[in-house]
């Protein structure tokens, strides 16, 4: 590949860049990226733009691949980035998802104050890392058969509520009231039914977490009053995602599908992008295979959700006036769905894939909840412990010009290694619970890797996206409980 | 450079591997322990194990990857971390007989073995690999 850099890409506005589909022969699209130029800049340290490229190659893109500013190396796809391909002539592929499919974020309101809470921080901390199972390998106490788990994973959220462990506003306020059409746990392997059934309701690790927030500002008063956000006020995050369950279904399929790709004559330049026709049995397969793991996805978070109102109801019942916990939104940042999106000009069904990446629909889009059809779609944009998140709203112009897509974190800038070298997991958490941040951890040097230094600055990727118009921003979030595995 | 061993390589998100031996059975064995030493497993010493499981056939990558991805199932579901492999051809798939011992505890979690620009090469003092691993 010709050497790139930053001279090299075409400048579109401040905060979106173009490579064009001639720099690299087997390129099928351009690749647009959307970013301050310092942001930018960062992201030639590592493969992210090399990946991209690679993506651009990819059978049936109907436009650009386009890259968010919280952008950086994965494998195979980078971190950031959405395709979209033609449902007849284009591919699916489970390196542009992911392994932890359906990977996301819910935000929970409530009408707690700060000054209600405080003194009782540390308890609701310990009670919440205490009802929320976290760690490697740590089951659930909830289990079901494999039999249970079919029938859960075909209906994702409404079967949480057929059970009575969500209400109908936790499924109204999900992605897709938290069910992808078409799931069928025959194309899910039997290792996968089993790890899955042990694995509802628990967090896992690595950048995992439950936090508890102060809405610290708020920008957009009256979107941020139709979400239930008020400046002062108590909210949680819980980012977890579809667990051994997924992991397991994209290794079987990224395994399965590497014969599909010689089979029917697709070149790749690297092999983590393996694919298939969306309109192939094996395509076919996956795809079945892969909504089984989303739905499982969006019940895990649901099941968490009720832990962690559990928890707020143990320790702040009859101390505070109105301690429960509303949804606000449930999103997927690691997902591979059929949506209908204009393309030049023409509305058209494609399969959007987007691997660290958020939708963000625009107001009076379809798939938008009712009560969020004149602001747009809450977008969660999660910070690193320590550091801000924020919540956004999608606009029009992300429609338009991203797929309806948005970032999804800060991104990392420094290695987890690295991270570890020069972050003691114990110096890290006297300094946060020093800013008033209670930690519950299972692992320091886990802590070490997720420090807040190893990420870019959440502030400077919102205004990237904020300035590139594809969100808005409502309101932004500061931590004060933070629980990872 | 000697003839087997491992080294963990910088990735700015994930974790990756690299990994040399002087043929493939070694470089399965070492990467096996680089992967272990990845998760900073603690296994409990006083107890041993053994379990036997089949690779299937394929090219090497798919092999190495089927190999270690078996051996994160074994970690996370059955809590089993092995020390000694016998690798064996039978029908053409690999079948590995490996002794080791329960896990007391795992620090850090890896989801998955990737084939992102994975190729094994060849080198005059065997084979060597780079394996990048989703955390």
């Amino acid at each position: 590949m010709s050497e790139i850099s930053i001279d090299r890409i075409t400048q579109i506005n401040e905060f979106e860049w173009e490579i064009p589909k001639g720099f690299r022969s087997d390129m099928r699209v351009p690749v647009r990226l959307f970013a301050a130029r310092n942001l930018l800049e960062e992201s030639f340290n590592d493969k992210t733009i090399q990946q991209a490229i690679n993506a651009s190659t990819l059978p049936g893109l109907v436009k650009a691949v386009m890259v968010m500013p919280d952008m950086h190396q994965g494998y195979g796809f980078p971190i950031g980035g959405v395709a979209a391909t033609n449902l007849e002539t284009g591919v699916v592929s489970p390196g542009g998802i992911g392994y932890d499919i359906n990977c996301g974020v819910r935000l929970l309101s409530s009408r707690i104050s700060l000054e209600e809470v405080i003194d009782w921080l540390p308890e609701l901390a310990s009670m919440i890392n205490q009802l929320c199972p976290s760690g490697v390998g740590v089951e659930s106490d909830f289990r079901l058969s494999v039999d249970q788990l079919a029938d859960a994973c075909q209906g994702g959220a409404q079967w949480a509520k057929s059970k009575g462990y969500a209400t109908a506003v936790d499924v109204d306020l999900t992605e897709d009231n938290g069910c992808l059409q078409g799931a069928n746990p025959e194309k899910v392997s039997q290792r996968a039914l089993q790890r899955g059934r042990t694995q509802l309701g628990t967090l896992g690790a690595g950048n995992h977490f439950i936090e508890v927030d102060l809405i610290s500002d708020v920008f957009d008063e009256q979107s941020a009053r139709v979400m239930g956000l008020f400046k002062g006020e108590i909210a949680v995050q819980i980012h977890t995602g579809s667990r051994g369950f997924g992991h397991q279904i994209c290794t079987d399929y990224v395994r399965t599908l590497q014969g599909a790709v010689s089979k029917y004559g697709i070149t790749l330049p690297d092999r983590q992008l393996v694919c298939a026709p969306i309109r192939s049995p094996e395509g076919q397969d996956y795809l079945a295979a892969m909504r089984c793991a989303a739905n499982f996805a969006f019940i895990n978070r649901q099941l968490l959700s009720n832990r962690v109102r559990d928890a707020f109801e143990s320790v702040l019942a009859g101390k505070v006036d109105n301690w429960q916990l509303r949804q606000v939104y449930d999103i997927a940042h690691n997902i591979g769905k059929f949506e209908k999106h204009l393309i030049n000009g023409q509305e058209m069904t494609v399969c959007v894939h987007r691997k660290g990446a958020t939708r963000a629909f625009g107001p009076k889009s379809l798939g938008v909840p009712e009560i969020y059809q004149e602001i747009g779609q809450p977008v969660l944009v999660p910070g690193s412990m320590g550091t801000c998140s924020w919540v956004l709203a999608g606009t029009e112009t992300s429609m338009e010009r991203s797929f309806g897509s948005c970032c999804h974190g800060a991104g990392r800038v420094m290695s987890r290694s690295q991270a570890k070298r020069e972050i003691w997991g114990e110096d890290l958490m006297r300094r946060l619970e020093q800013q008033g941040v209670h930690i519950r951890a299972g692992s320091m040097a886990g802590l070490a890797e997720e420090a807040p230094q190893a990420y870019k600055d959440v502030d400077l990727v919102v205004e990237s996206v904020v300035g590139a118009g594809i969100a808005r921003k409502v309101a932004r979030l500061t931590p004060l409980i933070v629980i990872k595995g | 450079m000697v003839t087997s061993g491992y080294e963990e390589v910088d990735h700015i998100a994930d974790l990756a591997l690299h990994v040399w031996g002087k043929d493939f059975e070694a470089l399965l064995r070492e990467a096996a322990c680089g992967v272990y030493a990845l998760m900073d497993i603690e296994p409990n010493l006083k107890v041993q194990i053994s379990a036997a499981f089949y690779v299937p056939q394929g090219s090497a990558e798919m092999m190495l990857v089927d190999f270690l991805s078996e051996l994160l199932y074994l970690t996370e579901e059955n809590r089993e971390l092995f020390t000694q492999f016998d690798i064996s051809i039978e029908d053409e798939n690999f079948l590995i007989r490996a002794s080791g011992h329960p896990i007391s505890s795992i620090k850090r979690v890896i989801k998955a073995v990737t084939y992102h620009n994975l190729n094994l090469i060849h080198t005059d003092n065997g084979v060597e690999a780079t394996i990048t691993f989703d955390v």
